[in-house]
């Protein structure tokens, strides 16, 4: 059995604020040319676009941040990529829409020191 | 939609006093409903189309009448569910009702240090970790129900992983509501709209984590998507379609331990009780129910009408029963 991660957080805080905390924990991982392959081939899927993005790496780009907006129907896909390549973290579903969100704007990145 | 179920808490008398318990059920409460009375229940509520019998408490394993209870739905071709704390998985507790139960469901609270606190006992996640053993051995199904607070959702996933590492089929989310014990021991800690969009996104993260070992379910809608909710569509039903069965009128009917019967959920309004089973049956009580359904279905409306001021992700019988 895994050994938890949060076991000396205290209980008062948010368990948002301690998930978002506990990703800025991640080991930094390096994106390589088939994640932003996978990832490209992500947001042409109905439903998901990037709206905003910020690339870091010399000569070839290792990191990517950026902003996807994302419809409910999406979310499961967006979020099976991101658990499954293991490299992402996100730290916002931010809900578009009133009274019932139709879009979320997800801030999204690879794990790395910037943050 | 649902299969519609008769839920049944005998008694308050449990071995524990968890933090957040919606029934304040504890070991000093001793009261506990008559067997005959709710194998009646049971035998009437099949009557009125309810296809699923689950028991909760207080803790089920220590009401003696669990076992006639299952075997009394059985009979009548229901479907059986048990919610336990998970401390007593011992033969002692668990061979009388394996036979005839189809899902054991297990209180989950997240990593083994907070699940202790919240159940108030130092041993519990052992207890439940251990236990398992137990409903392995007896072949028995199970799931686990992680309640969701305004600090907890960091955990999910490791219990989604838990659960899927242990065997369950089935891993229900539900966020806590600021009634009984939890009002006083664990006040601001229902999930505000952040911590349930969290958990939406948690929910899917960890459904995605373990794909289809286990099932993983939110008790949360969208209010649009609570505009199919069965009470309010029936609000257009005339008063010539309320003699239908009542499960076709009222799911899930839920016993209290004192003996009155409420529609939906634990706490329901009083006011809108279906009726008490330790003074009448429930086909005498359904039939007075069904003359005023038109206030239950009102009563419905009305909270949706406050969901829909409110937005965001909510929790039905929590709205409903405000």
């Amino acid at each position: 059995m895994a050994k938890s991660k949060n076991a000396k957080a205290s209980p008062d805080t948010r368990g948002s604020e301690k998930l978002i905390r506990r990703s800025l924990e991640e080991p930094v991982v390096s994106l390589d040319k088939e994640d932003f392959e996978r990832f490209i081939a992500l947001v042409e899927q109905d439903g998901i676009e990037l709206v905003d993005w910020t690339t870091k790496g010399i000569p070839v780009p290792d990191v990517l941040h950026g902003v996807l907006q994302v419809r409910p129907e999406a979310a499961q896909l967006v979020l099976e990529h991101f658990v499954k390549a293991n490299k992402w973290y996100w730290h916002d579903w931010f809900p578009l829409g009133i009274i019932d969100p139709d879009r979320f704007l997800v801030s999204f990145g690879n794990h790395y020191e910037l943050h | 939609m649902a299969v519609p179920a008769l839920q049944v808490h005998a008694s308050r008398h449990c071995n524990l006093r968890c933090l957040h318990c919606y029934s304040e059920s504890g070991p000093d409460q001793r009261d506990a409903l008559p067997l005959d009375v709710l194998e009646r229940l049971v035998g009437h509520a099949a009557d009125e189309g309810y296809r699923v019998l689950s028991l909760s408490g207080g803790e089920p394993l220590l009401y003696g009448g669990s076992a006639a209870l299952l075997r009394r739905a059985h009979e009548r071709g229901m479907s059986t569910t048990l919610t336990t704390n998970g401390t007593l998985l011992r033969p002692r507790y668990l061979e009388p009702v394996a036979e005839h139960l189809d899902l054991l469901a297990i209180s989950l609270d997240g990593v083994p240090e907070s699940h202790d606190r919240m159940r108030a006992h130092p041993k519990a996640f052992e207890l439940l970790r251990t236990g398992l053993a137990e409903v392995h051995r007896l072949g028995l199904p199970f799931g686990l129900i992680f309640t969701l607070t305004q600090h907890n959702v960091d955990e999910l996933r490791w219990v989604a992983g838990f659960a899927a590492e242990a065997g369950a089929k089935l891993l229900q989310i539900h966020p806590l509501e600021a009634v009984g014990r939890a009002r006083t021991e664990l006040p601001e800690s229902a999930p505000d709209d952040r911590e349930r969009f969290f958990g939406w996104t948690e929910a899917l993260a960890a459904q995605a984590m373990v794909g289809e070992r286990l099932r993983v379910q939110l008790d949360l809608a969208t209010v649009s998507a609570l505009g199919t909710e069965r009470h309010l569509r029936n609000a257009d039903l005339p008063p010539s379609q309320w003699q239908r069965p009542l499960a076709e009128l009222c799911a899930p009917l839920v016993l209290e331990p004192d003996g009155v019967l409420v529609p939906l959920t634990y706490g329901f309004p009083r006011h809108l009780a279906v009726g008490d089973v330790t003074r009448e049956d429930l086909p005498e009580a359904a039939a007075r129910w069904r003359s005023r359904y038109g206030d239950f279905t009102a009563h419905c409306a009305r909270a949706y009408g406050a969901a829909q001021r409110a937005g965001g992700l909510v929790n039905w019988f929590e709205v409903v029963s405000a």
